[in-house]
């Protein structure tokens, strides 16, 4: 077995049942990911992608297999321990911001920390950290509402931050945006992953995959290809049709 | 960071949430305000009347000790009784005799007509009560009136007539020309045993000869030498504290063999006599209409619950309306390391925070809804406002608590969903997920069907009391109750004799009848709603044995007392200013009357009386149609009306009410009358000024409380009941407002898209209805004794009751869903 895989999984399955009907949304997938890479997750509507990428931050669990997240296995936790290493080691960047409506900017940055037992000073230095990190600390006081998409993706992407987690879990962090918007996420996400993150990503754009050190392309719940980025544009030119 | 600190945090996030969210906290909290201060100010009056309503120490521990025979169990005390049960029961610690009058009492030149209970000595003792000022009263008081007899003035009095002075102890004041010195000041709470009548002066019992006017007057009630000299009429009431370790049932058999052996030893006077003991709480309210007051109190508290019940169905629907939307937030919450157990609290902080502030908004509720109970009698005679009604801080702690359970129980299943793992769903949940064929939908229909059922319930009440109101309204009294005058007089303290008696009424009835406006004048004994004097053994000419019956009452009335009140004469002749003393005892009788002792023959020319063979016997010189006299509700009561003149001699010191006709309205020669009144004798107390219309509405308290309360209650399930369906509409249109988009881009018309919404509606509110329907079936038969020419069932109460529900509820759901049907296809194709 091999140690220095931050995130291992090993011939994980999920199904779900709904009413008579069995999906098999994830088969036999074995993934790791080393400390510090930055991985794609790529392949066409319904293949699965989401649904590894819940598994692998703990929000929910596979029906069989083994997953081990920092050399522990997490496949067994109770529901307070998973929030637990949701809170520490893993921070989510969602397509959809998932700001709360009713927190300023610096209250959702701060929410992670919350449910830690750290002393406010230390919190208001890691939210403001992060919010310059961003380049949004100069709205600390706005709500959600007042900001575009952008902002709010890049004030979503200091809440993922802030609590330093052992991995960056991004699903389609571009996917509500404009192009402009989307390349400085996207910018923003590969400085990160410059200064250490690790960074596990679902993406259907080609280009934006191309950041990325390793694409990981699923089809029918499976992994079909695990290959550096640079050959992602040939995988299209093949026939996938990446959504 | 702390856990102190995290709770303010989350408390800080809980009410910000709030107050960005308005549409959701504020019927919330004003439909937990209703229900906590409805519930709590009726259980209030519940207590009040029978569950503490004596503010005495250890009031569990005090009987009303009543004499009983076969006709009936709750006697007054003959007072050689009294002496005798003090004597020898050694089952209580004490037994003390009361016996409570309305008495004009004179202070300065001013006379007031004062609650006043004339009271054994013992009676604070045994009671319970000791006075905040001075004291009670010395057992030689009993024995040995001093030449200025000792008084207890009542708080209200001593606030009313001494301002509240502190050195009341010494003055004086007097009744029936007796001087009283106060001696003590009883406390605030403390306005004697009875619920019906407060009592505001205590003077000894020893006081009777001085102060007894009219009838009272002619036989000595308080015989010292116990010497049973063949008196039959008692007049006290009696208490007693069980003595340490000696149980109810104990105390009771003790009275009881007392009763046997007095039996034996007094044959002819106590006879078949045994006694009745009841708990002193329980006879606080009258025990002959104290089965109507509880039924009432817990019809009331019923209609309360229900209210409450719908409230909770409400709190219920709009915290699951909240759940819905926030099933992304709190998925979010939990993605980034919220715990269950943080998410419960922040939930459990916004759950409370809004029963907090619904039970302080339901405390002003209660308050408010306490002073508005205060303008009601209850059943029985039972003046609310002269209750000690005071917010019971168990009752609103109960509701409180019911609220917060409430709350949690839906506040919290978001957290119980985040539990289930539906945290992807959550996170991209727009407007909460479709849950049109789950679980939260049955329940929230489910819900609305029992609001619906519960609201047809309360509103079918409400209609049988409008209907009972709206026919004894139109019932005939037998009179006229329009534009009469009423306003009572006593003589009884000034010390008139007859003649002088006979002047007064003459004077004032001729003088009255000369006014301006005034087509008639009379006096009676017993106006409209009072009871007056009864017998119950009537003595026909020429046969030995009395015809025992319920009651016969006997009322004195002055000459054109019937063509005043505008009753129907049916036989021979009225009253007449002919009928004086000195002539033939004449009587005229009510219908009744005479076809229960002449059903076959004239009853003019008959002779009657209720004394025996030996007393004077009267003629029957007419008969006037039957009336109503205490209530609407009665049937065939008996009652004969007696020349004033010829009965003087009761009258002279009686209370007597003079009645006017008026052209005009009648309350406005009140003034006009009552300076007529102070003209002849400025000394005579008058009292009790009202329309004989306000006395008739007197004696329909309980059903025009029922209608009110019951209105208002209605009312409020219906707007409770519209707003819970027009929730689970706008709430149900908002999950499919992007299929509703669909189909109308597809080709559907704006009525299929409001029929699908209606059908959805179908089952919950018929069966809501049918529902109701059935409570009201089975519940309405408790109001029964409430009702009025109307029966628990109704057809047409449960008919346009059900048409008024269904249609409100057809417009609490048309409403969102004619909104949905006008949005633009594409907009809500678009809809997130």
């Amino acid at each position: 077995m091999e140690t220095d895989s931050l995130i291992r999984l090993q011939d994980v399955k999920k199904v779900f049942y709904t009413d008579e009907v069995e999906t098999h949304a994830l088969s036999e997938v074995h993934l790791d990911i080393a400390e510090g890479e930055f991985i794609a997750i790529a392949g066409p509507s319904g293949c699965g992608k989401t649904t590894l990428l819940s598994l692998l931050g703990l929000l929910d669990s596979p029906s069989s297999g083994e997953y081990t997240l920092a050399g522990e296995s997490v496949a067994k936790l109770d529901a307070t321990q998973r929030a637990f290493v949701r809170n520490r080691q893993i921070g989510f960047i969602f397509q959809a911001f998932n700001l709360i409506g009713d927190l300023t900017v610096q209250e959702n940055v701060e929410l992670p920390l919350t449910y830690r037992k750290m002393p406010p000073a230390e919190r208001k230095k890691r939210v403001l950290d992060a919010l310059e990190r961003v380049g949004m600390a100069h709205r600390t006081g706005h709500y959600p509402s007042q900001l575009s998409g952008g902002q709010q993706q890049r004030v979503a992407v200091a809440r993922a931050i802030a609590g330093k987690p052992a991995i960056l879990l991004a699903d389609e962090p571009t996917g509500n945006l404009d192009s402009k918007n989307g390349e400085a996420v996207m910018q923003l996400l590969k400085e990160l992953h410059g200064e250490g993150s690790t960074i596990c990503m679902v993406t259907h754009d080609p280009r934006y995959a191309e950041n990325a050190d390793r694409s990981v392309h699923l089809f029918d719940g499976r992994i079909v290809r695990d290959e550096a980025s640079d050959a992602a544009h040939e995988l299209e030119e093949s026939g996938f049709e990446l959504h | 960071m702390t856990a102190i600190a995290a709770v303010a945090r989350d408390a800080r996030h809980a009410f910000r949430g709030l107050r960005r969210a308005p549409g959701f906290a504020v019927p919330t909290i004003v439909t937990l305000a209703l229900g906590i201060g409805a519930t709590t100010a009726i259980m209030s009056l519940i207590d009040a009347t029978l569950l503490t309503p004596l503010p005495v120490p250890a009031a569990d521990r005090l009987v009303a000790v009543f004499g009983a025979n076969q006709r009936n169990p709750y006697r007054s005390f003959v007072y050689s009784d009294y002496v005798d049960f003090r004597r020898d029961a050694t089952a209580v610690s004490g037994l003390a005799a009361y016996l409570q009058w309305d008495l004009p009492v004179t202070f300065g030149d001013r006379t007031e007509v004062v609650s006043t209970a004339l009271a054994s000595d013992n009676y604070f003792d045994v009671v319970g009560v000791r006075p905040v000022f001075g004291r009670g009263f010395l057992s030689e008081e009993i024995v040995v009136p001093g030449e200025v007899p000792a008084a207890v003035v009542g708080w209200g009095l001593w606030q009313r007539e001494f301002g509240g002075d502190a050195d009341v102890l010494g003055k004086t004041f007097r009744i029936n020309g007796t001087t009283f010195a106060v001696v003590g000041v009883a406390p605030r709470r403390f306005t004697g045993l009875s619920l019906t009548s407060s009592a505001d002066l205590w003077v000894p019992m020893a006081t009777y000869p001085r102060v007894a006017t009219g009838f009272f007057a002619s036989f000595d009630a308080v015989d010292y030498t116990a010497q049973r000299s063949g008196r039959r009429i008692g007049l006290w009431q009696v208490v007693g504290r069980l003595a340490p370790g000696v149980s109810f049932a104990q105390g009771q058999t003790q009275l009881r063999d007392i009763a046997q052996r007095l039996a034996t030893a007094y044959p002819e006077t106590n006879r078949d006599l045994s006694v009745t003991v009841v708990p002193a709480v329980t006879a606080a309210a009258p025990l002959s209409s104290r089965g109507d007051a509880v039924l009432f109190l817990w019809a009331l508290f019923g209609t309360v619950g229900f209210v409450l019940l719908i409230g909770a169905a409400n709190v219920a629907n709009l915290f699951l309306s909240r759940t819905a939307g926030r099933r992304r937030e709190l998925a979010v919450r939990a993605a980034v390391g919220g715990s269950r157990a943080h998410l419960v609290r922040l939930l459990a902080l916004e759950s409370l925070l809004l029963a907090a502030v619904g039970g302080l908004v339901g405390l002003a509720v209660a308050q408010w809804t306490t002073e508005l109970l205060g303008s009601f009698n209850l059943p029985g005679g039972i003046p609310i406002d002269q209750l000690d009604l005071r917010l019971d801080l168990r009752v609103l702690a109960g509701a409180a608590l019911l609220s917060v359970v409430t709350a949690l129980a839906f506040g919290l299943a978001p957290a119980r969903a985040v539990g289930r793992a539906d945290l992807v769903s959550g996170l991209k949940a727009s407007t909460g997920g479709d849950e049109r064929r789950g679980h939260g939908l049955r329940l929230r229909h489910g819900l609305v069907a029992g609001q619906v059922a519960l609201s047809l319930a309360l509103l079918v009440g409400a209609g049988l009391f409008a209907r009972s109101v709206r026919n004894a309204l139109h019932v005939d009294l037998g009179f006229d109750p329009e534009r009469v005058l009423t306003m009572t007089v006593d003589l009884g303290a000034l010390g008139y004799e007859e003649p002088q008696a006979g002047t007064f009424y003459d004077r004032v009835i001729e003088q009255a009848a000369a006014l301006p406006g005034v087509q008639a004048a009379t006096v009676s004994s017993t106006p409209f709603g009072e009871a007056g004097l009864g017998v119950g053994s009537v003595y026909l000419r020429g046969t030995a044995e009395a015809v025992e019956v319920p009651r016969v009452t006997l009322a004195r009335v002055g000459p054109d007392y019937f063509a005043t009140l505008g009753m129907r004469l049916v036989d021979g002749r009225v009253v007449g200013a002919a009928d004086r003393a000195g002539e033939v005892p004449v009587a005229v009788i009510n219908a009744a009357m005479a076809r229960r002792f002449w059903p076959d023959e004239r009853a003019i020319g008959h002779q009657f009386n209720f004394a025996g063979p030996d007393g004077r016997f009267f003629t029957v010189v007419g008969v006037v149609g039957d009336a109503k006299y205490t209530s609407v509700g009665e049937r065939d009561a008996l009652y004969v009306y007696l020349p004033l003149h010829q009965h003087l001699g009761a009258a002279a010191g009686d209370a007597m009410t003079i009645q006017l006709r008026t052209a005009g309205a009648p309350a406005a020669m009140a003034g006009t009358l009552r300076a007529l009144v102070r003209e002849i004798d400025p000394a005579v107390p008058v009292y009790d000024v009202a329309t004989l219309n306000e006395r008739v509405a007197g004696v329909l308290m309980p059903q025009r409380m029922g209608r009110a309360l019951l209105a208002v209650l209605a009312g409020l399930a219906l707007l409770l009941s519209a707003v819970g369906i027009y929730g689970v509409v706008s709430y149900a249109v908002a999950q499919r407002t992007r299929e509703f988009g669909l189909r109308l881009a597809l080709g559907a018309r704006p009525a299929d898209v409001i029929g699908l919404i209606g059908r959805q509606l179908l089952w919950p509110i018929g069966g809501g209805l049918f529902l109701g329907a059935t409570i009201a079936l089975v519940g309405g038969r408790a109001l029964t004794a409430f009702l009025f020419g109307v029966t628990p069932t109704d057809a047409a109460t449960f008919l346009w009751t059900t048409v008024l529900l269904a249609c409100v509820a057809c417009l609490a759901a048309l409403v969102p869903a004619v909104r949905a049907v006008r949005m633009d296809p594409m907009h809500a194709l678009r809809y997130e």
